[in-house]
């Protein structure tokens, strides 16, 4: 009576799952993930007798299963609560935010980023003022000294051998409030005073009034992080700043044509952070008709710099935004006007800095 | 599962035999026909030997067979080896064979080499039926990964098995635990271990938290996928022998030994260190046998010299033991014994680990601090205090603490409805618990796949 008992209540645990897995529909993608799921193998004779269909199957199960997200979950509760892990696969949870660690390279490794902001300083730009920005990683700003100091001598490594350059630093203006809870990337509503500290570097000040923005919110916003490190949360407002000036904009994407300041279709989709210049994109200009001057800026950026290019565009007339790692570099001269009146601006996260391989 | 259970009782074993060919297929689609080669051979030899009882005829059958299982063992998982050590020794150019290894020929080798042995010994009666065979040979629990499951102490299962609530229970619960071993505590341990490989910055500490953690990971492994073919062993009616026995708690290596991969240990007395003369021919004699018997052993570990020294070390250990070392040991407090069983078994198992010995030299250089390198640095203090509370977790876990705790437990409150209940809801919690570990996992090696 007593084993009928125990054995009934856990096969009908174990049957339950199975039964419900046998229920339920496929997803297409994972919302959290941010990822196609695996569907059903097609069954064939080769994959069959390859092994590969029943692998494929494996994967299809797992990706498909039942409660797939909150399974997620347990697992990240039990290894952060119970088992003390300091980090959950990288990724780890302090003050209310997500960190991901990102894998610093060596000093020597480090070299090679600068050989290639060399390459391209020695291959389009030989009279422009040339300006570099490093954005600090969010983990400098957690309790984690050991990250502090990396992403500090990290900054050092830079301003030291980045030569010919100036080099702007932003860190101290940084602090964990420039920063999503659950994403990696910082909030454009606290942006003006990196904008101004960036200009000032650059010797020219900010052509914007503050009160003239209309501040817009999307109040559910998840991140990228969250989706890498589920745990139990709420939804927290991604703010997006709109001016009168951009509707007059000429935004040009090389890829997908003319686009929005923000694309608020990107609110719904998988990254609402692409609501940012519809995310991400190889070239773009952005064109300002209410420009008091004639100077370009060429900004070569990773993601972050989608929030903040409409923060610098009132202080010219174009701003071409390059983002090398969809667009090998070689390519820009065939397509980039480099003889005008521009100014340059590298503007890197350190996420991008330490995996610089992905920079073409 | 439900399928077996709606079949009638004289049907169960076509169910299993069925089963478990579908089992071994999904993993290996080619090699199934290896597998049932096998079986053919062992069935078709020990029904010769059966026929020519004690005559001329069984001993030719017998050596037949274990000629041809050898063979079959030596050709998939040993050309190679040899070939190469070919080509070393005589400067030949013989092209590798690259054969893929079939999941668990090793176990099921052994297996039929068992049964035609015990048949022609007189042991154990020699299975008339194919399916009888097939099934014992086959059955899909234990195939890939062990126990090494002797014919005589399941052949009468295989013919009359009693299934009931507590068989079940007890292989549910088997299951589950040896599940939750194997993707919460093997899978976390290994990624620590395998922290040192590609660590552009090692130091001391780092190189045993590694090595530590790998001794954890691989008893978290393969006992814990003993415990699942336990477990399902018992849901299908059948009681498979014990794997493990909490080596880790042993006193010495020899204790060791007999609490560790135990099948594997039984099948090498039986098979070759008894019939060698075992331990009954004077010292040098036994110390000879040791050193076959656990040169086989490593061997048969994996195809590689690593496995063999890693296999003659234990039998130097365990020669030493035998003369010297226990009686100093058992004047030892039992503390410093469980000490030098678990030093010994790190360092044996670096020799297990690295196919490449000038690697296996460089990890004790970086254990005893004989490279150009720190005690520790803060990555490998920041693994420490990650890990810290997986490793006392999983150190009590090794030991027979926490099971003897629990069935005292059991038996005290015996009746009380409610522990019942929380009993099941535990296990339940373990086994969701350990979905979570598949589901979001991503490093799922099954060490013990590869012999």
């Amino acid at each position: 009576m007593y084993s009928r008992m125990k054995t009934i209540l856990v096969a009908v645990l174990i049957l339950s799952i199975t039964l419900l897995n046998l229920i339920k529909t496929d997803n297409e993608i994972s919302i959290w993930e941010r990822r196609k799921l695996k569907q059903f193998p097609e069954i064939k004779v080769e994959t069959l007798v390859s092994g590969k269909w029943f692998l494929d199957f494996e994967d299809y199960a797992l990706d498909q299963i039942v409660f797939r997200h909150e399974f997620r979950q347990l697992k990240v509760w039990f290894e952060e609560s119970v088992l003390g892990k300091q980090d959950v696969s990288g990724l780890f949870s302090e003050k209310n935010h997500i960190f991901k660690m990102i894998d610093y390279k060596s000093i020597t490794e480090l070299e090679r980023f600068v050989a290639y902001i060399e390459s391209l300083k020695e291959d389009y730009f030989h009279n422009n003022k040339i300006y570099y920005v490093h954005i600090p990683d969010k983990t400098s700003y957690s309790d984690r000294e050991q990250l502090v100091q990396m992403e500090a001598a990290t900054e050092a490594f830079l301003k030291e051998n980045l030569l010919g350059l100036s080099f702007i630093s932003i860190s101290n203006k940084l602090s964990l409030e420039h920063f999503y809870e659950t994403d990696t990337h910082w909030r454009q509503e606290t942006l003006h005073p990196i904008v101004d500290v960036i200009f000032d570097g650059m010797d020219t000040q900010i052509q914007y009034d503050e009160k003239d923005f209309i501040i817009k919110t999307h109040p559910s916003f998840l991140g990228v992080l969250y989706g890498q490190l589920p745990s139990h949360r709420e939804h927290e407002a991604l703010l997006y700043m709109n001016h009168p000036n951009f509707q007059s904009y000429s935004i040009f994407d090389y890829e997908k044509g003319l686009i929005d300041m923000y694309d608020e279709s990107k609110l719904s989709g998988l990254d609402a952070y692409d609501v940012f210049l519809s995310g991400a994109s190889p070239i773009l200009e952005i064109n300002n008709p209410h420009a008091q001057t004639d100077k370009e800026l060429i900004v070569f950026r990773d993601s972050f710099g989608s929030s903040i290019l409409p923060l610098l565009s009132f202080n010219y007339a174009k701003i071409i935004a390059v983002d090398t790692r969809y667009v090998t570099s070689s390519y820009l001269s065939g397509t980039i006007d480099f003889s005008k009146d521009q100014d340059v601006l590298f503007l890197y996260s350190s996420g991008i800095v330490h995996n610089f391989e992905t920079l073409r | 599962m439900v399928g077996y259970f709606l079949t009638p009782d004289e049907h169960k074993n076509k169910t299993l035999f069925a089963s478990s060919i579908i089992f071994y297929f999904i993993g290996e689609p080619v090699y199934v026909f290896l597998l049932l080669f096998s079986i053919l051979i062992d069935y078709y030899h020990s029904c010769v030997i059966d026929a020519h009882y004690g005559k001329r005829k069984a001993k030719i059958a017998l050596i037949s067979s274990i000629v041809i299982n050898v063979g079959l063992l030596s050709f998939f998982k040993y050309s190679d080896f040899i070939l190469q050590n070919i080509n070393s020794l005589l400067s030949t150019d013989f092209p590798l064979l690259k054969i893929p290894l079939p999941i668990g020929i090793s176990f099921f080798t052994f297996q039929t080499m068992s049964y035609t042995i015990d048949v022609y010994r007189g042991q154990a009666k020699a299975q008339k039926s194919f399916l009888g065979l097939g099934t014992y040979v086959s059955l899909f629990p234990q195939l890939i990964a062990g126990p090494i499951v002797r014919y005589q102490s399941i052949s009468s299962d295989l013919l009359h098995r009693q299934h009931s609530f507590e068989k079940v229970y007890y292989g549910l619960a088997r299951f589950v635990i040896g599940l939750s071993k194997k993707v919460i505590f093997a899978n976390s341990f290994g990624v620590l271990a395998n922290e040192i490989i590609g660590a552009t910055q090692p130091d001391v500490l780092l190189y045993w938290l590694s090595a530590a953690a790998y001794i954890l990971q691989i008893y978290y492994d393969f006992s814990g996928y003993s415990d699942m073919a336990i477990g399902l062993g018992s849901i299908f009616g059948f009681q498979f022998p014990e794997n493990f026995r909490y080596p880790y708690s042993a006193g010495s290596i020899t204790e060791f030994w007999r609490r560790w991969h135990i099948t594997l240990g039984q099948w090498f007395r039986d098979y070759v260190y008894v019939p060698l003369g075992g331990s009954r021919n004077g010292s040098l004699k036994t110390g000879f046998n040791l050193l076959v018997v656990w040169g086989l052993t490593g061997l048969w570990h994996g195809a590689s010299w690593n496995f063999i020294i890693w296999g003659i070390g234990f039998s130097i250990i365990l020669g030493l033991e035998k003369t010297v070392i226990l009686r100093v040991l058992g004047k030892m407090p039992r503390s410093f014994r469980h000490f030098y069983v678990i030093m010994l078994v790190m360092l044996s198992f670096v020799v297990f680990r690295f196919d490449d010995l000038k690697m296996v030299f460089s990890v004790y250089q970086g254990m005893f601090g004989f490279l150009d390198i720190p005690a520790f640095s803060h990555e490998s203090l920041y693994h420490l205090k990650s890990y810290i509370i997986l490793f006392i977790i999983g150190g009590i876990g090794a030991t027979p603490i926490v099971a003897h705790n629990i069935t005292k437990i059991i038996e005290h409150m015996k009746g009380a409805k409610w522990l019942g209940v929380l009993e099941a809801a535990g296990l339940g919690f373990i086994y969701l618990l350990s979905a979570s570990y598949l589901v979001d996992g991503s490093f799922n090696p099954f060490l013990y796949f590869r012999f």
